[in-house]
């Protein structure tokens, strides 16, 4: 059986929750509001106490004989809600969830324990309403969005999620090969003249880069989490599980390894663009010798909002980021009102331009 | 008197009187043929070929002997224009000794035939030229030159690039609105993490390798449109045989 950890009001013994607003632990029942130090301080001494009662550690379906079969086994794990003693079933990689009979946010530290834990979080900086609000912004301005999409679609699930990010930092010592060309016109008076002149540049320096995130989850897909960036890094603070209140988390399921390849070709496109010499009309790279050094990847979970909205039947998923509130998704589209917008367009730019060039003429 | 005669009388007297007020404009093609280009006979034809219409603009030939400035187009425009035409106009120059050809329009006649009629007269009659058929190529230029073109005669090019342009326009702001549905983008490069104040350039090696020359010919001179002052022509399209 797995341990979970819930932080619990000092004063009424309520749920507390991260209040992302004043960045605070905060109950909801007694309006108490406590400091991440203070809760961790008060929650040790709690656990301590909770430690010598380990009777909920026997209790569960997988105690014995076990009822999960082996593929099962593999991908689930069953919690206790320390609040209700509700069971949760939740995947291996789920490190904060809610329990499904108290709604009580469970921790499971085990995800964070040893090589597991983040180095660093940064906080939930939007709260709910903010981060509808902030879809219902990015409603505003879409002609091809059907009315009734704002009007009739109700948001079925609103999620703060903790991702889970590898950031990768690295000093560079670059040597960059461009093939460039300087385009010159003159003529005579019998012909016009295009010269050519080619040259070969090398550009090299140095160049770190802070903190590349990538996304080390399977469940989340990797362009859609690109779209989020970019992160903030004045917000970054050392982990501390007080932050996860009132938040879902999980824990990483793909190694800072797989995600090396991607993190670089994402360094080596900024320095071919950061290195390009000015002045050439045209400049080709033809080779880089990029040599990376003091290689740091740390460990971070990073603020995602995941908005599931139904519209026609169909779901939609929007994710905002925790931080900065830039809204990713895809909106659908409404065939009749694109048609609509390119022949009122072409009808009313045809009708001034040709007006005008009768006009005129 | 009856009625239906009291009103046939006062027809037949509005007639009279509007016949009389709308003056008819017989046009006589004006020849200056100052090169001695054309026999007499052949004048006579040049003038006889526009005698019946009625124009709003005076057509003409003119040709030159003594041509010796530099710009043919200009010196056509601002002198030879003002000294033998009226100010609604639209006449053929010719010089043989130069082998300069230039149609020339102001006025109503501008109003007429735009740039794209007048470069396509000039071209029609160039080859008559270039064979020394001067007398043909002022004839089917006077033919030409009565002959208005219907209204939008040659601006189905600017329709139709006005419509094309519409188009473009629209299917432009119609992608640009698409895009903006979808922000899910790939981040291809880490620019946002490049720390910029320790980026630095210590080695920058630029070497020429090689140049290529491509040459075009230029197109022969010849002008249309444009420019003009003190009462000269405005229009006009000019060029060699």
């Amino acid at each position: 059986m797995n341990t979970t950890i819930e932080y619990r009001c000092p004063n009424c013994n309520a749920t507390l929750r991260f209040d992302s607003q004043v960045q605070q632990l905060t109950c909801d029942y007694c309006e108490t509001e406590l400091t991440t130090e203070a809760i961790r301080e008060y929650s040790d001494t709690l656990h301590t106490t909770e430690d010598k009662d380990c009777e909920w550690e026997s209790y569960g379906p997988n105690d014995g004989s076990g009822t999960w079969s082996t593929s099962e086994s593999n991908d689930l794990v069953v919690h206790i809600c320390k609040s209700c003693g509700g069971e949760i079933v939740a995947e291996k990689t789920t490190a904060v969830t809610a329990c499904p009979y108290c709604d009580n946010n469970v921790f499971v530290p085990s995800q964070f324990s040893d090589d597991l834990k983040p180095d660093y979080v940064i906080p939930f900086k939007l709260n709910k309403e903010q981060a509808k609000s902030a879809l219902r912004g990015f409603y505003k301005g879409k002609v091809l969005l059907n009315p009734l999409f704002k009007t009739e679609n109700h948001l079925d699930e609103v999620r703060g999620v903790y991702v889970p990010f590898w950031l990768f930092d690295c000093d560079t010592d670059s040597d960059i090969h461009y093939k460039a060309t300087k385009v010159r016109h003159y003529s005579d008076s019998k012909f016009n003249y295009t010269e050519t002149k080619h040259y070969s540049v090398k550009r090299g320096g140095s160049a770190n880069f802070y903190k590349i995130p990538a996304d080390g989850s399977s469940k989340m897909d990797d362009t859609t989490m690109e779209s989020m960036e970019p992160y903030h890094y004045k917000d970054l603070v050392e982990f501390d599980l007080s932050y996860f209140a009132g938040y879902l988390a999980d824990k990483y399921d793909v190694d800072s390894k797989e995600l090396q390849n991607r993190v670089n070709t994402r360094i080596h496109n900024s320095l071919v663009e950061a290195f390009r010499p000015r002045g050439y009309n045209t400049t080709v790279v033809q080779g880089a010798n990029i040599r990376a050094t003091d290689r740091k990847v740390s460990y971070a979970l990073l603020p995602v909002w995941i908005l599931n909205t139904k519209y026609k039947g169909m779901l939609h998923t929007f994710m905002i980021n925790g931080q900065t509130g830039k809204v990713v998704g895809k909106l659908p589209i409404d065939k009749l009102r694109c048609a609509g917008l390119f022949c009122s367009i072409a009808g009313l730019i045809s009708l001034i331009t040709c007006g005008g060039a009768i006009f005129l003429l | 008197m009856k009625l239906s005669n009291i009103f046939t009388n006062l027809l037949a007297s509005f007639t009279l009187v509007f016949l009389f007020m709308v003056p008819s404009a017989h046009a006589t093609a004006v020849i200056y043929d100052n090169d001695e280009l054309f026999t007499a006979d052949q004048i006579a034809r040049l003038m006889n070929a526009v005698s019946t219409l009625e124009l709003e603009y005076q057509v003409g030939v003119l040709t030159i002997d003594d041509y010796t400035g530099n710009d043919f187009f200009y010196a056509v425009k601002n002198t030879y224009a003002p000294q033998y035409f009226e100010d609604d106009h639209m006449f053929l120059a010719i010089s043989m000794d130069t082998r300069d050809v230039m149609v020339v329009t102001n006025g109503s006649a501008e109003e007429y035939f735009r740039n794209t009629h007048v470069d396509a007269l000039r071209a029609e009659i160039t080859p008559y030229l270039t064979a020394g058929d001067v007398y043909t190529a002022s004839y089917e230029f006077l033919v030409s030159a009565v002959e208005k073109p219907p209204f939008y005669e040659g601006k189905e090019t600017i329709l139709l690039s006005s419509i094309g342009a519409s188009l473009l326009i629209a299917v432009g702001v119609t992608i640009f609105q698409v895009r903006g549905m979808n922000t899910i983008r790939a981040e291809n490069a880490a620019k946002a993490y490049l720390n910029q104040s320790e980026f630095s350039v210590t080695r920058n090696r630029e070497t020429f390798l090689y140049r290529n020359i491509t040459k075009t010919v230029k197109s022969q001179s010849s002008g249309s449109g444009g420019g003009g002052g003190g009462g000269g022509s405005r229009g006009g399209s000019a060029g060699k045989f």
